[in-house]
């Protein structure tokens, strides 16, 4: 035994001594005790078997002071066994010195006559010890066996393999016991394996101890654990009672698969070498790229190269403990700067050398971090260092990229390599090292090759894949399979070993990449594709440039911009991609529109042809077959066809009527306000977004969604409930309003709020319909506006109007009966028209202004160009919504609406004025009514703009009362004529 | 490095805390590596970078302790793979001692 446990001993055994002397009952505590130790070292040796044999469990805490708590006994136990004799005769003897009765025999007759109960208890005592002895000696003797017996270690020989048998001799044969795999909760796959251990090691000596041989898990095998047992009972009874293991989910592992459960694979990590790329697992430099300066020895700890992440302290005001920066925001790489650092952070700073310094702990030499990491941390699978992160490697000393190195970190990432038939193949280790031939077949992993070289021309030799490389001959056409240059195809204009040279087709660089990444194609390839981008996208550059995609390479991709010239640009330095939506419209120089997909000829220089494929402001991206991709210019180019036949108005061919497009010269009259204006919606329609409930009319009816996308008269609505998107006409719809929280109609969403309380509209594109445009006048308020417009007593019709105000609604309700009578419910307007028809029919001349269409309505509606379609399509609900919503306004749009009509009623000598006249006469007001000087309010004007509709007021029977009514003018009369 | 943290002997294999390498040594490898009270020698032959924990009940019949050459080892905490490597002078050691040291970091090949 050792010293320390000798020189220990005297302590507690002359304690012992000492309270023997000083108490007369000492005796029984003393065999107490000597029974105590016996029954200790019993104890102990018991343990010790227990010990032997159930080795090494693992140990918490507890069992860690339990331990503690042994030794010592242990070591008080040793005292009794080994230097019982002479020490305890010597302290005997210490004792009888101490109590006087020092070392001479003479005397001791004296003690043992004088007190014979003292002499007793000495040789009851010794008696005792002696007995003790014995014991011990049986308990020593005893430990000794069983140590020989079960001993472990200690002068044990190692009992380890001697490492000659080879791994595949212990492969797995039928009779080895089975292996199950328990699904258990994922994380608590070592605890269990813990659990079981101790489970097992703890009813080893019960009567039912477990039968299973060993548990394991793995890493990379989560929420499974797996038992060895010879059957599935034992699986059971062992995992009985554990938790977070679902022995209901039990697997047995087939027996060719017990190898890949315990293979130790030999991780990358290990196989790091100085000047291998890796890549950080976490923490700060997580995902971050770093180079391997060098390993410490047990592999354990690796030094990397990296380029810092550093702010230098500017972060830490933020919280007063320096843990919570930095999860903030980790700065962007960028090499240590000294100046930086001794400017924010002097304090952390220590120099080293010459650009080498000590910063908050780390070293940093040449501007990069170098600090040591757990392997662990380290991944050196599928790094594939990106061109970028190995620039910021590239510092002024290191000349270049290490690209053996760099080929390295890629081949341990790329994946086996793909045998194809009749790949041509040559052998690049074994015995036949060199022979080339043919594939013929593979098989999982072997790859049948048919020689074509001397000694074993046509013989067929089955070769693993790993021990082939593809054969390229200098001319061939490939196609990287696999790579960073995947997808290129290119011409082999260099072979060396393993790696092969190409001209790329697609940007005519050279680049080299290894063998077994290329096939042999014929066709030219690349992808149209970078990132999101393809080739013929409209893409933003820059706040001035736009420019359409005309060549994709690899990572770049060539832009033409509006200016026509060509940039290349990276996908990352791409502002936007301009979708379809966002482009704008252009006329062509005979003004008329162009659309995406057009195919225009330019008017001037070459002449050149090509289909419209992007609209820039007033630039073209065109398209040709011969061309490419060119710009022109809008106005240089006369449309040649327009996609989806969009018909000429004209015979005078060119578009609009461009003087209806611009409201300053088309309402430009003396006197009077241009009507408002509902901008036209080109780029953005309000109506996009909102929330919509489907109106009668549409299929929808009753659904509700929201608007996705609109054209001029059809919106896409995505439904809430059947989820779809649906094509609803516009004016079926109605439209949320987040205001006031109730379904706007579109005419009321779509009319500015200015105008609609106003009355809306210029009542001028009804025009058409005299009394039907009398009906809707109301709610256009073409009419409406004009008192405010009328500027008061400007008017007789001022004048006029009184008597309606004055409470004659239903005078002028009336008056416009006939007019709905005539026309029929919804068509007022219509009617007005069929009203009109001979006149129609009978001028010819003035055929073409109506044609031109629209124009009334252009020009009453001021703006809304599809006015007058609506207008009339819809007057029925209009009058009724605007009889509800407005009812203030109406009364006095009616009464003003009278007026109209009462406008209207001269107006037959009006008829004959042709369109032609009028349209050369925009303020046609002036020149024919004599009233209208005095008045020259829109409702004079709508007069006098919409000749052609007019005269079938003028003509129509039902008027006939109106005018009469106008002329009478006052509100007796009013009320007089039209009820009936 | 705390003494509590769990390290397992590169050369059997087993996982039990520093301490206990240190106050006890290995139970498998003492004869041949004696790394009781030798904390800088336990250091070395022990790494605290292992994978894949197998309890070890039965050495004797099962198979999974044959395949991983722990089957004349007490039963116990195994790990299936140990990162790290003996250094070389106590391999040279060990063979010297006629143990056949083979890495279990994976990188044994046969």
């Amino acid at each position: 035994m050792s010293d320390r446990e000798e020189s220990g001993s005297p302590e507690p055994r002359s304690k012992i001594e000492e309270d023997l002397e000083s108490d007369e009952e000492v005796k029984t505590i003393k065999s107490e005790e000597v029974d105590k130790t016996q029954d200790n070292v019993e104890d102990e040796d018991d343990e010790e078997e227990e010990e032997e044999e159930e080795e090494e469990e693992e140990e918490d805490d507890d069992e860690e002071d339990v331990r503690q708590r042994k030794k010592p006994r242990r070591e008080r136990r040793n005292q009794f066994l080994d230097v019982e004799a002479e020490v305890d005769e010597d302290e005997e003897d210490l004792e009888e010195d101490e109590d006087g009765l020092i070392g001479e025999d003479g005397f001791v007759a004296e003690p043992d006559a004088d007190e014979p109960d003292a002499s007793d208890d000495r040789f009851h005592r010794e008696m005792d010890r002696r007995r003790e002895a014995i014991a011990e000696e049986d308990a020593e003797r005893l430990a000794d066996e069983y140590r020989e017996k079960y001993g472990r270690s200690t002068a044990n020989k190692y009992r380890g393999d001697s490492g000659v048998i080879p791994q595949h001799l212990l492969l797995p044969s039928v009779n080895e016991p089975s292996i199950w795999g328990i699904r258990c909760k994922p994380g608590k796959e070592k605890e269990l394996v813990r659990q079981c251990l101790r489970k097992k090691l703890s009813l080893q000596k019960s009567r039912n101890p477990l039968e299973i041989m060993s548990v394991f898990q793995r890493d990379t095998f989560t929420g499974y654990i797996y038992m060895e047992a010879r059957n599935q009972q034992a699986v059971t009874v062992a995992l009985k009672g554990l938790v977070n293991v679902y022995p209901q989910n039990m697997i047995l592992v087939p027996i060719k698969e017990y190898v890949d459960l315990l293979r130790a694979t030999k991780s990358a990590e290990t196989e790091l070498v100085p000047g291998a790329y890796v890549r950080l697992k976490r923490g700060k430099y997580g995902g971050d790229l770093a180079i391997v300066e060098n390993l410490s020895e047990n592999g354990l700890e690796v030094r990397l190269k990296l380029v810092p992440r550093l702010d230098y302290g500017r972060n830490a005001e933020a919280g007063i403990d320096g843990k919570r920066k930095r999860v903030a925001r980790i700065p962007p790489p960028r090499l240590f700067s000294e100046q930086e650092a001794s400017q924010y952070d002097p304090r952390n700073l220590q120099k080293r050398g010459p650009n080498a310094y000590v910063y908050a702990g780390d070293e940093y030499i040449g501007g990069f971090l170098y600090k040591d990491f757990k392997i662990t941390l380290v991944n050196a699978e599928n790094v594939a260092p990106k061109l970028e992160e190995l620039t910021r490697f590239n510092s002024e000393e290191t000349d270049g990229i290490d690209l053996a190195s760099l080929a390295q970190s890629l081949r341990k990432s790329a994946a086996a390599v793909q045998f194809q038939g009749g790949d041509v193949v040559e052998v690049s280790e074994g015995e036949q090292t060199g022979v080339q031939g043919t594939v013929i077949s593979t098989h999982g992993d072997i790859v049948t090759v048919e020689a074509t070289t001397a000694p074993l021309v046509g013989k067929r030799i089955d070769l693993p894949s790993r021990s082939l490389r593809k054969k390229f001959a200098i001319g061939d056409h490939v196609r990287v399979i696999s790579g960073n240059f995947l997808d290129d195809t290119g011409l082999i204009v260099g072979l060396e070993d393993d790696s092969v040279t190409l001209l790329s087709d697609l940007n005519k660089k050279e680049v080299t990449v290894f063998a077994k990444d290329l096939k042999k194609v014929s066709d030219i390839g690349g992808s149209h594709q970078v990132g999101d981008y393809e080739l013929h996208d409209f893409v933003q550059l820059d706040a001035l440039h736009v420019g359409c995609i005309v060549k994709v390479e690899r990572d770049s991709l060539k832009v033409l911009d509006q200016e026509g010239t060509v940039r290349s640009v990276t996908p990352s330095s791409i502002t936007m991609k301009l979708t379809r939506n966002m482009e704008g419209l252009a006329t062509d120089s005979n003004g008329s529109e162009i659309k995406i997909g057009d195919t225009v000829r330019e008017t001037v220089g070459e002449g050149r042809q090509g289909a419209v494929l992007h609209i820039y402001k007033n630039t073209l991206f065109l398209s040709s077959r011969s061309l490419g991709v060119f710009v022109a210019k809008a106005f240089k180019v006369n449309t040649i066809v327009a996609k989806g036949a969009r018909t000429q108005s004209n015979s005078q061919a060119t578009g609009p009527d461009l003087t209806k497009m611009n409201p300053a010269v088309y309402n430009a009259r003396p006197g009077q306000m241009a009507p408002p204006v509902m901008p036209k919606q080109g780029g953005f329609d309000r109506l996009k977004g909102k929330h919509v409930a489907i109106g009668p009319g549409s299929q929808h009816k009753g659904c509700k969604g929201i608007v996705k996308e609109t054209t001029d008269d059809i919106a896409r609505v995505e439904l809430h409930a059947p989820c779809k998107v649906v094509n609803v006409l516009k004016h079926q719809l109605r439209i949320y309003d987040d205001y006031k929280k109730t379904y706007l109609s579109y005419m009321e969403f779509a009319t500015p709020r200015g105008m609609r309380s106003g009355g809306g509209r210029p009542g001028g594109p009804p025009g058409p319909g005299g009394p039907g445009s009398g009906g809707q006048t109301p709610s256009w308020g073409g009419g409406g506006k004009t008192p405010s417009w009328g500027a008061g007593g400007k008017t007789p019709s001022w004048g006029s109007k009184t008597p309606s105000w004055g409470g004659a609604k239903t005078s002028s309700w009336g008056s416009r009966t006939p007019a709905a009578n005539a026309g029929g419910a919804q068509t007022p307007a219509w009617g007005a028209m069929g009203n009109k028809t001979p006149s129609w029919g009978a001028s010819e001349s003035r055929t073409p202004a109506w044609g031109g269409a629209k124009t009334p309505a252009w020009g009453a509606a001021g703006a809304g160009s599809k006015t007058p379609a609506f207008g009339v399509a819809r007057t029925p609900s209009w009058k009724s919504s605007s009889a509800g919503t407005y009812g203030g306004s109406s009364s006095r749009n009616k009464g003003w609406e009278d007026l109209g009509s009462g406008n209207s009623a001269p107006t037959p000598g009006y008829a004959a004025a042709t369109p032609g006249e009028m349209m050369g006469a925009p303020t046609p007001g002036a020149a024919h009514h004599p009233w209208e000087d005095s008045a020259p309010t829109p409702a004079a004007y709508n007069d006098a703009r919409t000749p052609g509709v007019y005269d079938p007021r003028g003509s129509g029977p039902a008027q006939a009362e109106t005018p009469a009514a106008w002329s009478t003018d006052d509100a007796p009369r009013y009320d007089d004529s039209p009820t009936p | 490095m705390s003494t509590r943290t769990e390290r397992a002997c590169m050369l059997c294999g087993i996982v039990q805390p520093l301490k206990a390498f240190i106050s006890k040594g290995c139970p498998n490898c003492d004869s041949v590596l004696d790394m009781k009270a030798d904390d800088s020698l336990t250091q070395d032959c022990t790494s605290p970078s292992f994978e894949g924990q197998v309890a070890l009940c039965d050495p004797s019949s099962s198979w999974v302790s044959k395949w991983l050459r722990i089957d004349g080892f007490q039963p116990g905490l195994y790990a299936v793979k140990v990162n790290g490597k003996l250094p070389q002078d106590i391999v040279d050691d060990l063979k010297s001692k006629g143990v056949v040291y083979r890495p279990r970091d994976g990188s044994a090949q046969d």
